[in-house]
């Protein structure tokens, strides 16, 4: 009759101490045990920093208590904002904590502005927020104005406008787009291009380009409007409030949607402006802050239009903003191209301009917030400094403080919910 | 030499060698060290012999297989910047990808066939990027698109842009433009078909110098 | 303004105004203080934090800290411009007033090497934690830059003979502030 020897038993990992466990392991030539409760867990996960933190803020986030873990959303995802990275301290599948790390886009176009002339850099800057490129060139085109102190003529400032507010309407299209790309909808994006591409063709008529249009000139733009623009523009005029209801239909009762929005991702107004969230997002959390209402620009107070918010600051609020917005953008849209006067396109500036020394900063309400340019001139004909203020950039500081207790899968829905674009963030 | 040479200070003649497109490729022992590339019609395989590498003639079933290959190629989901937007307006309604095999982005690397890189590449995603390519197995193609992945495009003297995603990993397309129209995009996956089906482009002549790093470690930036 | 004139009397260097900002220059170390007054007092009400930006102003100059304010009361942005020294740039954290400065510090700190003490979180956040410079300052210059450059030696950052590369040659980690 066979008897089991106790003592000869393999020991049960599980019983093990971590003394025993830690001699096994150095004998058997592994390295040890270092992720225990409390204790900084960088050093053995790749991906993550294998150096002491650096800064409280790491070392809170990176340690873990006991059933947590590090996951890693990295900067390829199959969500659709680009390249950014999450580092999310999950216990199961609920989130205790988020880091985000950036930079992964980071082309330096501060940098390379400040050996440019002041016209170049207006085609720097197009792909810092490449869904609402025109919005981009406007803030450096009106603080550049302002240093050079050349007054715009009146027909410029209604293109302007007009073209800044079909971007808007094709970047809030494409938001409620990625939103339910995200949640894994794969119809509603194919119509937000649809979208996006016949207000794509309308500012390809008057630009050239799809999307990084270099139409912005400092006194000005490039180009007037001709019969193709506008006969395109009328096109879409007749048809786009249909199409926006039909997209918008889609989604907006859906209740798969409206049960992974509403209540998703809160954010209060108090908490939102001291975040510094502005735009769609702040209007959502029930902040009536607008800059084309709170700091007049181009001709934003000869129009009229109303600030909408919404009372709950959760995703769904800051979804059905956005719809409203694309509402009121059309209607602007329509008042533009009514009251659009004869006249020039761009002042008489000479091809590289040199302002005198001084300094300027230009707001402008773009579809992700307040972008803001702040450009200091020393006579030159390069800017001196010419620093960007991207909404998505501080938007995303939000997102470690209204995530944590929620589900990992909705990160990515509250992230699209605040729309950040990556060019932007990263400059 | 001249032509009125003694043949008995040649080495003997090698056995003939079968016509090109006839029959099994028979190797006789004798053979020199041209006798792989004997076989090879330059008219069929427009990129003639490999040295040392031993290649199959494009039979009939390889050419199907090229075809299968060509027509379903799937993308992986790795947009950047502007080009990604651009990427996916030739994915959706109006400028259809579909038609070509090509709806499926795969958010997975070990299950896609091509890398568009799509957006500027910078010095900090160089690596995860670089990562992604060594995932995806063989056969793998990379599409460069845009001006900022060919060569550096508008960020050329920047501090933190890799000029051309060329000097990371191999690339078998270029599509210029800033953004490229999704018409150029179709046209450059139009020229990738072109490669896979002539077995041109970078994997098929990769030499596989076996892994080229042994662990992760240090891998974390 | 006469607001601004009477209640930071002393602590304001340089008053300018255009007509639609208004603008004064304080001392770096005093930007807690007079930030805050700027948010709390009732008839002053700066609530939003609209840009906090830096400013290198040459290799033997200052850097700034600018921040920009927007009250609903008042219709102008205001302008707040910190001084600092090159040499010691540390200058006390807004992020008790305004979270929403973290990012705006970091990225300052990455691209210019400005010290914000008090900031929970200062690392870097556009180039790697391991990046050795800090590159919008004015004197930052990468070597292979001048061969590349079409103007080949215009600027003086192109030309190699007029680089200090002394100052290169202690460099230190800088992705951890002191």
């Amino acid at each position: 009759m066979t008897t089991i020897d106790r003592d000869t038993r393999i020991p049960d990992p599980i019983e093990l101490d971590l003394a025993e466990e830690e001699r096994l392991r150095a004998a058997a030539g592994l390295l040890p045990v270092r992720s225990a409760a409390g204790e900084y867990a960088g050093f053995d996960q790749v991906g993550l920093p294998d150096r002491p933190p650096q800064t409280e803020r790491e070392r809170e986030v990176y340690t873990l208590e006991e059933g947590e873990m590090l996951v890693n959303m990295g900067p390829q995802h199959p969500s659709t904002h680009g390249v950014m990275r999450l580092v999310v301290k999950v216990r199961g599948e609920i989130i205790v904590d988020i880091d985000p790390v950036l930079g992964y886009l980071h082309r330096g176009i501060e940098k390379l502005c400040e050996n440019a002339t002041y016209t170049t850099v207006l085609t720097y800057v197009d792909p810092m927020d490449y869904l609402s490129t025109m919005h981009n060139e406007h803030a450096p085109a009106i603080a550049f104005e302002k240093l050079y102190g050349v007054e715009v003529p009146k027909r410029a400032e209604y293109i302007r406008a007009l073209v800044v507010e079909l971007e808007r309407v094709s970047s809030h299209g494409l938001m409620m787009g990625f939103l339910a790309l995200d949640m894994g909808g794969l119809t509603p994006i194919l119509y937000a291009f649809i979208n996006r591409d016949e207000i794509v063709d309308i500012q390809s008529a008057i630009s050239g380009q799809r999307m990084l249009f270099n139409f912005f000139r400092v006194g000005g733009v490039n180009f007037d409007t001709n019969d193709e623009f506008l006969s395109r523009l009328g096109t879409w005029r007749s048809r786009v409030m249909k199409n926006i209801e039909m997209n918008e239909r889609m989604i907006t009762d859906n209740e798969i949607f409206r049960g992974r929005t509403i209540g998703m991702g809160i954010l209060s107004g108090a908490d939102a402006i001291s975040l510094g969230v502005t735009g769609p997002n702040l209007r959502a959390s029930g902040v009536a802050f607008d800059v084309r209402k709170a700091h007049p620009y181009s001709i934003y107070n000869e129009l009229e239009f109303d600030v909408i918010t919404q009372t709950s600051g959760d995703s769904y609020a800051r979804y059905l903003q956005r719809i409203a917005e694309i509402k009121q953008s059309i209607h602007l849209i329509d008042q533009i191209v009514d009251k659009m006067p004869h006249g020039p396109v761009q002042a008489q500036v000479p091809g590289i301009i040199r302002p005198k020394p001084g300094r300027s900063y230009a707001a402008i309400e773009s579809p992700r917030g307040l972008y803001s340019v702040y450009a200091i001139s020393d006579g030159g004909p390069n800017p001196y400094r010419f620093r960007m203020r991207d909404p998505s950039f501080i938007s995303l500081q939000a997102i470690p403080k209204i995530m944590p207790g929620k589900l990992v899968a909705d990160t990515m829905a509250v992230m699209a919910s605040f729309d950040p674009v990556m060019g932007g963030v990263d400059k | 030499m001249a032509v009125d040479q003694p043949t008995s200070t040649q080495a003997p003649d090698p056995a003939p060698l079968p016509e090109p497109g006839h029959g099994p490729i028979v190797i006789p022992d004798q053979a020199g060290p041209d006798a792989l590339l004997r076989p090879f019609d330059m008219e069929e395989h427009p990129q003639g012999g490999f040295h040392g590498l031993l290649e199959v003639i494009p039979t009939k079933a390889d050419y199907v297989l090229d075809l299968i290959r060509a027509n379903s190629l799937w993308p992986l989901l790795s947009g950047l910047s502007c080009c990604a937007i651009e990427m996916m307006s030739t994915a959706t309604s109006v400028n259809d990808i579909d038609r070509f095999g090509m709806f499926p982005f795969r958010a997975s690397p070990r299950q896609a066939d091509v890398l568009i890189v799509a957006g500027t590449l910078t010095t900090k995603m160089a690596g995860p990027l670089v990562r992604l390519w060594e995932q995806m197995p063989e056969p793998k193609w990379c599409v460069a698109m845009g001006t900022c992945t060919t060569s550096g495009g508008r960020f050329k003297r920047s501090y933190s842009v890799v000029q051309g995603v060329d000097r990371v990993m191999p690339v078998d397309v270029y599509v210029p433009g800033c953004p490229p129209r999704p018409e150029g995009l179709i046209y450059g996956m139009m020229k990738l078909h072109e490669l896979v089906k002539q077995r041109r482009g970078e994997w098929s002549t990769y030499v596989d110098r076996g892994p080229q790093r042994t662990n992760w470690e240090g891998d974390v930036r | 303004m006469r607001l601004l004139t009477e209640r930071l009397a002393t602590d304001l260097r340089d008053l300018w105004t255009d007509e639609d900002t208004v603008e004064f220059q304080i001392d770096g170390a005093r930007n807690i203080e007079v930030l805050r007054l700027l948010k709390e007092a009732p008839e002053l009400d700066f609530f939003m934090l609209a840009d906090a930006a830096a400013v290198d102003y040459g290799p033997g100059e200052r850097f700034e800290v600018v921040y920009h304010l927007y009250s609903s009361k008042h219709p102008a942005w205001l302008r707040v411009r910190a001084h600092l020294d090159r040499g010691d740039p540390i200058v006390p954290t807004v992020t008790g007033l305004w979270e929403g400065a973290m990012f705006h510090e970091r990225e300052m700190y990455d691209m210019m090497g400005i010290v914000f003490e008090g900031n929970r979180d200062l690392r870097r956040i556009y180039m790697s934690p391991d990046y050795r410079s800090f590159p919008q300052r004015r004197d930052f210059v990468l070597p292979d830059d001048a061969a590349d450059s079409p103007a080949a030696g215009v600027n003086p950052l192109e030309r190699p003979e007029t680089w200090d590369l002394a100052r290169f040659r202690d460099a230190t980690d800088t992705s951890q502030p002191r």
